[in-house]
């Protein structure tokens, strides 16, 4: 749906269509960071054993926290703009009804009367 | 005799394929968000600051996941050459160990029924030195990742406040998304615009290093919060040296939050007072002002990233760093909250002296820059929105 923004002033438009389309896109984003984020979980977990007990195990841990942490705020934070994304649309919509509540209605021609059928002849009284 | 270290390069170098896998994925995150970006930007004309919010967002996003993408590829190639190297080094550990252990004879006549003869020396040398390459090995992959683990702290990534956010109540169509998009995406904005480049910017003024290491309460107290790996949250101040610790905000409002709250910790158990330098003219809220003072510290405000300073009252503060003593020279500072007794000041400690005359130069401060500029202007505010309702249907 392509809305007309009446106070741009620049007579742009803005597909509300388009956005939650891209909202539903955004989401899935954050779901596949969220399934790289439980990958990498996996990942290190398995591996934590990998670098014995020296200094390399310590460090690789201060690693996985970290990025763990990381990718997490990555998802939840691509879910939140997929959310704004969506209500943005929502909001251009909401807004469009505003104005078309404000349209006044159409004017137009009358409409013709509903034709009659014709009348009898005009009675005759009687004599 | 130093034995080899008890690291498994095989599972080492699996774990490197699973990263650079994990690393192809989030290339693929960030390429199918620059198509997302290009597709709604360049089909239609959606103008105005809510569209350019959405687009600093969204390529914030690309951003991490493309830093995400580099540190993967770079941890993965880093073990992947640990791997490989940890094995040959063990390959010929193992075959030094078995000439050792060939060229050993039974000693007829010893002390034991099954004596063997003294291990030679020049073998076990060998095998002295091909574990210690190893430890080193280990060494220096783990100082690579930790040094991949600090990056972790330029995502910029901050998970709005809501999730389920509400249409807010009555707005325009310009004001509604505006508002919307910076009450769910205020912080990330806040974060990446603003943050990043203020605080370079203030660093190369000030000719301070950027500090990377991150420091942890090593003191429980209520209220602490911990990592998913179980370690106690850390913080990371953008600058530190001898006698200072340093944070910058480029965002517009600065309240009290876990990280300056464990920065304040920072100050207290180092004992180096914390200056916070905010970007003006919008003040902080005093319980940081207060908090940072109480730490021997303040906050100051710049408008000209980093060139020049002022306290909140408006006078200029000089703030000089000194490379070769690591350390950083406050004057003219003015505290908000004096402390009774406190008259230290000029040494990256704050200026608690008696409120200055503000048409008198401060006595520390040289005199080119002395005297007492005009107040800040009051922080611009936000519109409030105008009263909507749902039309009746």
């Amino acid at each position: 749906m392509q809305v007309p923004v009446p106070d741009s002033g620049s007579g742009y438009t803005v597909s509300t269509h388009m956005l939650y389309s891209a909202s539903q896109y955004l989401n899935d984003q954050a779901q596949a960071i969220a399934r790289v984020r439980d990958s990498f979980n996996g990942a290190c977990y398995a591996g934590e054993g990998a670098f014995g007990s020296g200094p390399a195990r310590s460090a690789f841990n201060e690693f996985f926290t970290a990025w763990f942490s990381a990718l997490d705020g990555q998802a939840e934070t691509m879910g939140s703009v997929a959310d704004a994304t969506e209500q943005c649309a929502v909001l251009y919509d909401h807004a469009e009804r505003v104005v078309l509540g404000k349209v006044p209605a159409m004017r137009t021609k009358p409409r013709p009367l509903r034709a009659k059928p014709p009348q009898d002849f005009p009675a005759i009284p009687f004599p | 005799m130093p034995g080899f270290p008890d690291a498994d390069p095989g599972a080492i170098s699996d774990l490197a394929d699973r990263l650079k896998t994990i690393g192809t994925s989030m290339d693929g995150v960030g390429q199918d968000t620059v198509g997302l970006r290009g597709s709604v930007m360049g089909s239609q004309q959606w103008q105005g600051k809510a569209s350019e919010g959405w687009w600093t967002v969204v390529t914030a996003r690309i951003g991490d996941a493309e830093l995400t993408q580099e540190v993967m590829d770079g941890v993965a190639a880093t073990l992947s050459g640990l791997a490989s190297d940890l094995d040959a080094e063990r390959r010929t550990y193992d075959k030094l160990s078995d000439d050792l252990l060939s060229k050993q004879q039974p000693v007829l006549g010893g002390p034991e029924p099954y004596s063997v003869s003294a291990p030679d020396p020049s073998v076990q040398k060998a095998m002295d030195a091909c574990a210690a390459r190893a430890a080193g090995l280990l060494e220096d992959a783990a100082r690579q990742l930790l040094r991949y683990a600090a990056l972790a702290g330029d995502i910029q990534a901050t998970p709005a406040a809501d999730r389920t956010p509400g249409v807010a109540a009555g707005a325009d169509r310009h004001g509604a998304s505006l508002g919307l998009l910076q009450a769910l995406l205020g912080s990330v904005r806040d974060n990446q615009i603003a943050g990043s480049k203020f605080e370079q910017a203030v660093l190369e003024a000030l000719g301070i290093p950027k500090n990377t290491m991150t420091w942890r309460p090593g003191i429980p107290f209520e209220g602490m919060k911990f990592t998913p790996g179980g370690l106690p949250r850390g913080t990371i101040v953008d600058g530190q040296g001898a006698n200072f610790l340093l944070e910058l905000k480029g965002t517009q409002d600065l309240k009290q939050t876990y990280q300056l709250m464990l920065q304040e910790r920072q100050a207290e158990g180092t004992g180096r007072p914390l200056w916070i330098i905010k970007q003006g003219p919008w003040k902080a809220d005093p319980s940081v002002v207060q908090a940072a003072e109480d730490t021997g510290g303040g906050v100051l405000y710049t408008g000209d990233n980093g060139k020049t300073f002022t306290d909140a009252q408006g006078h200029q503060v000089q703030v000089k760093y000194d490379k070769g003593s690591n350390s950083i020279e406050v004057k003219g500072y003015s505290s908000e909250f004096p402390r009774a007794g406190d008259g230290s000041g000029g040494d990256g400690g704050a200026d608690s002296a008696p409120p200055p005359d503000p048409d008198a130069p401060q006595s520390p401060v040289e005199p080119g820059i002395a005297g007492a500029p005009p107040p800040p202007p009051e922080p611009p505010r936000m519109p409030e929105p105008e009263p909507w309702e749902f039309p009746e249907l």
